[in-house]
């Protein structure tokens, strides 16, 4: 699958250049077909003539084998397949997983229709600007992207594919002796689902040649010929184009050629031939070949001795070269990608793609080191009525730099089926710098832990259960977590009528936690299983104008701990009750194109107080201060600390709807009053919270326009009103090309960062991006990005500076310049975007449209 | 208190009845994985009157669903000092005829303090905040449905 090329190029440190280039070496087997033939029969020209029907077994452009459970996949720009499975369950949500189709502009409106902003909305073709209408080129009116045009297809009288009937139409004809036929002045043929014309012809009825001459036009389904001169055999439809261009409208792909031949099997065969999907009258870049040939059949573009050309001088030179001209997989060599480093020397990799089944697929990719060895990493792909799995592996037998083997196992699975549902998110290495050594140099990822999770969950109208082993793989210095090794939790909820309704609901979880303790000590190596049990009943009453809920819940536990600390026991029970009481009022008012409501909040809670001093944390920590942890019946998160708080808190909100009901704006501002000291506290803090009022809890929130989110939240000192805590973030979202988003986040002592992240148009062709992380609280600079993208219509160049800090480092600044140049339609080599990523919106910007 | 309020204009919210169309609902999720949102939303949609049944009237189908985790914040050696949690929800209403009569993306926030020495309780707390954010959206989803106007046949 080859659609698009680049050559990613970086610079770390001012030191060396380190570059993937396109550079195809893969000579397939020659598929190409015979010259055509000599005519079989004779046939007259008539309009009902007598033709053998010629087997046209053109894919089914609906594509229609995702019924089932098939990958659905587009060629992506990061050289593989980006495939998703068909999600929506029902024939009512057919056409979401229907093909999106690449050049039509009301398609690209359907694609995104779900986005804050359609630009493509206004992308009408211009019919009346005829310039190139010869190619079937039409400008696009009020767009923004890089590419001004389309091709369109005229709205065709071409004749059904299989009447095989041939209907000649001319302005005058003029028949010789000995069978020969002279047409003149706007000669049309039309016969098997393909149309020519020309100034004049020659008919030939013995040999059934036709001999064209003069502003040649072919036509086919999503096919366009021109040229000088053509022959055509009225029977087997084979047909010779001379000094010919052509156009195939859904891959934007066009070129020219010494002479094209449409052979019978519905290939197009061309000599001395280029392509390119740069528009007509720009030359920036094409791929010359002495032969090409368009296989319809198989979705497929195949080249030899092809040339690249950029503004006409050559620069790369392919002895073969696939590349599709639909969106049909098919297996082959994806474009391999080949790097420099000093510490890893030469770096090459050919990835190779096996389509194996509509649902099921295979990329193999050996990746050569000359300085580790050989690393063989393969991802495969599956997806059936169940659900979706991806394996991926790695192997490098004895990396001579690491002087060990390394290997990766990755496996990611979800699926559903009636009241079952599975996930498996499991990744192994075989030692914490894989990434750092083996992955892409340019990407920083700085997640400390790989998930190593299976679960299992039974869902009943009432109840569910979980079935679940978590454990992870840490790759960094941090303790080593407790793993839940297994853990089973049954959530139950039954509402019954006694006169208002009851509600009786029930948690139960069974955990073994455990560890690896070799490096620790004191309470961190206590490791053990916990029973818990939690039955609750409340009684929700419901109004339009407010709401009461009484709670009552009793937390039951009883842990079994090995390796307990000095002074506590090994077997501890815990039994707390916890009442509380939520009530709210909602008041409205009118305004002129809104509704504004004033909902006043409040809430009650007791809960007994449990010396739980001798309990572990195992999936236990305090919640952050929050409007939101204010009306908490814990303010611990997990199972093993019951907070021991008697408070009532309180909160004002008021939120402006508009008349659809959407939520524009919401201001809200609360606090708690506590009448006992709060002595429960995570293990190893032993001060007890004597306040007995909270701190101020603020949050607001405005979305004037879909576009425009703000919002901010904030903590204020009870007694002075002074922030001790703040977050700001704006979102600004007109369009997919245009996304600001700028957040601040405040904690006194703690933090001061701010973050701006922008990808902004400043001309159709020329994009800005950029990245910056602000650290005020510790004077650096965590992350700086800086992009620009220059995009015409068949090509991008993409130049980006990076300076970063990279973690567990000592706070090691680094830097990377990166250069990216991408031809359209072409090929790719992958990695080199991972970079931009982290911009907001840019993976979407990647997904949604090639900008 | 009310006083005052109802001098603005204020007053306690009247019988805002949903419309009889709307009590019937077919809710769908994506298939081939468990939709986190889907109980969430029966529950409240029940809880506020609607029956919800497959094939019966109006059509709830939540397109898309998804969570997602991103670096908030960064410390002193880069490493992660908050994360941000979102959750992204795309669904369509369509009427009994099969009309799409809304169609909404809604998005859900949440940060908090990460530490890597705890990883086991940090992610006991995404999910709980996960939940939490379910619960938000249901409610926003419920007031956007609960807001359509039937034609009246």
């Amino acid at each position: 699958g080859i659609r698009d090329a680049l050559w990613t190029c970086t610079m770390e440190n001012g030191q060396n250049w380190q570059c993937d280039q396109p550079d195809r070496t893969n000579p397939l087997t020659d598929q190409e077909g015979q010259f055509p033939e000599a005519p079989a029969e004779a046939l007259p020209v008539t309009d009902n003539a007598a033709a053998t029907k010629t087997d046209t077994a053109t894919p089914d452009p609906a594509y229609q084998q995702q019924i089932g459970g098939a990958w659905l996949c587009e060629a992506n720009a990061s050289g593989g397949w980006s495939c998703l499975d068909n999600q929506p369950t029902t024939g009512a949500a057919a056409e979401q997983s229907s093909r999106t189709r690449v050049a039509a502009p009301a398609d690209a409106a359907s694609r995104s229709s779900d986005l804050p902003v359609i630009e493509t909305a206004t992308q009408k073709a211009d019919l009346s600007d005829i310039r190139y209408a010869e190619q079937d080129w039409y400008p696009i009116t009020g767009a923004s992207k890089a590419c001004y045009g389309v091709y369109i297809e005229p709205d065709s009288q071409l004749p059904a594919e299989d009447d095989a009937s041939l209907t000649v139409d001319a302005d005058s004809s003029e028949t010789q002796l000995g069978g020969l036929t002279r047409l003149e002045g706007n000669v049309e043929l039309r016969q098997r689902g393909h149309f020519l014309r020309s100034d004049s012809a020659e008919v030939d009825q013995i040999s059934n040649q036709i001999t064209m001459n003069g502003n040649i036009q072919y036509r086919e389904p999503g096919l366009l010929l021109r040229g000088s001169k053509a022959q055509t055999n009225a029977i087997s439809g084979e047909t010779v184009v001379s000094d010919a261009d052509y156009v195939v409208h859904e891959r934007s792909l066009r070129g020219e050629a010494k002479r094209i031949i449409r052979l019978k099997d519905n290939r197009i065969r061309m000599e001395h031939s280029s392509y390119t999907t740069c528009p007509p009258n720009d030359e920036s870049w094409k791929i010359a070949s002495s032969s090409l040939v368009l296989d319809p059949n198989r979705g497929f573009g195949t080249a030899r001795n092809a040339t690249l050309k950029v503004a006409d001088t050559p620069v790369f030179y392919f002895p073969y070269i696939e590349f599709p001209i639909d969106d049909l997989r098919h297996s082959g060599f994806l474009f391999p990608s080949l790097g420099y480093s000093n510490e890893d020397g030469l770096e090459l990799a050919t990835p190779y793609y096996f389509n194996l089944a509509p649902n099921y697929d295979d990329t193999l990719t050996p990746k050569i080191f000359t300085e580790r060895g050989l690393l063989l990493e393969n991802e495969f792909r599956h997806l059936n009525h169940y659900g979706k799995q991806i394996l991926s592996t790695g192997l490098l037998v004895d990396d001579t730099q690491a002087d060990r083997d390394r290997w990766l196992v990755g496996i990611d699975h979800t699926g559903s089926q009636g009241a079952w549902s599975s996930l498996v998110d499991y990744t192994a290495v075989s030692d914490k710098k894989y990434f750092d050594d083996l992955g892409s140099s340019l990407a920083v990822d700085r997640s400390t832990h790989l998930d190593q999770r299976a679960e299992t969950t039974y869902t009943r109208e009432h109840w569910s259960a979980t079935l679940r082993a978590h454990s992870y793989q840490t790759i960094n210095d941090s303790k080593s977590p407790y793993q839940r090794m297994p853990q089973l939790q049954v959530n139950g909820n039954y509402g019954y009528k006694l006169g208002e309704e009851v509600v009786f609901s029930y948690l139960a979880d069974v955990t073994r936690f455990e560890r690896k303790i070799d490096d620790l000590s004191g309470l961190d190596r206590v490791t053990g299983s916990r029973l818990h049990v939690q039955p609750a009943v409340s009684l929700p009453m419901l109004w339009s104008w407010g709401y009461l809920t009484p709670k009552m819940s009793y937390w039951l536990s009883h842990y079994d701990l090995q390796d307990q600390v000095a002074g506590q026991d090994d077997s501890i029970n815990r039994a707390t009750g916890v009442f509380s009481i939520d009530s709210g009022l909602v008041f409205e008012r009118q305004l002129d194109n809104y509704t504004q409501t004033f909902e006043p909040r409040l809430f009650t809670l007791y809960s007994q107080r449990e010396n739980q001093q001798g309990i572990p944390d195992f999936d236990t920590a305090e919640a952050d201060f929050s409007y939101q942890g204010l009306f908490r019946e814990n303010r611990f998160t997990g199972l093993d600390k019951v907070s021991d708080n008697q408070q009532i808190s309180v909160g004002l909100s008021s939120g402006f709807f508009s008349n659809d009901g959407s939520e524009i704006a919401r201001v809200g501002v609360a606090q708690a009053y506590y009448f006992a000291d709060r002595t429960v506290q995570l293990n190893g803090d032993t001060s007890v919270d004597t306040e007995d009022q909270s701190n101020y809890a603020a949050e607001a929130y405005w979305n004037p326009y879909s576009e425009l989110r703000l919002s901010v939240d904030t903590e204020l000192d009870r007694s002075g009103f002074n922030p001790l805590e703040s977050n700001f973030k704006v979102r600004y979202t007109p369009s997919l090309n245009k996304v600001i988003g700028f957040s601040y986040r405040y904690r006194e002592d703690v933090r001061s960062q701010a973050e701006l992240s922008f990808i902004w148009p400043l001309a159709p062709e020329w994009t800005l991006m950029g990245r910056w992380q602000e650290d005020m609280e510790h004077s650096q600079t965590p992350e700086a990005l800086l992009g620009l993208e220059y995009a015409s219509c068949c090509w991008k160049v993409r130049v980006a500076a990076r300076k970063w800090i990279e973690d567990d480092s000592g706070g090691r600044e680094d830097s990377a310049l990166f250069l990216q140049f991408i031809l359209k339609g072409l090929g790719t080599v992958g990695g080199g975007t991972s970079v931009l990523e982290d911009i907001i919106g840019f993976k979407e910007r990647e997904e949604n449209d090639d900008y | 208190c009310c006083l005052l309020l109802s001098a603005c204009g204020f007053h306690l919210r009247g019988s805002a009845d949903i419309a009889e169309p709307l009590r019937q609902l077919t809710l769908i999720t994506p298939e081939r994985s468990r939709s986190q949102l889907e109980p969430v939303l029966r529950r409240l949609l029940e809880a506020n009157g609607i029956a919800v049944n497959a094939g019966a009237g109006y059509l709830l189908q939540i397109i898309s669903e998804k969570r997602s985790r991103r670096e908030a914040t960064l410390g002193a050696n880069a490493d992660i000092d908050e994360y941000e949690l979102s959750t992204k929800v795309n669904f369509i209403v369509k009427d009994p005829q099969g009309n799409p009569v809304l169609q909404r993306t809604l998005l859900a926030e949440r940060t908090y303090d990460y530490d890597s020495d705890k990883e086991t309780a940090s992610s006991a707390q995404e999910a709980q905040l996960y939940i939490e954010m379910d619960q938000q959206l249901a409610n926003q989803i419920l007031r956007l449905y609960a807001n359509l106007k039937p034609a009246t046949p």
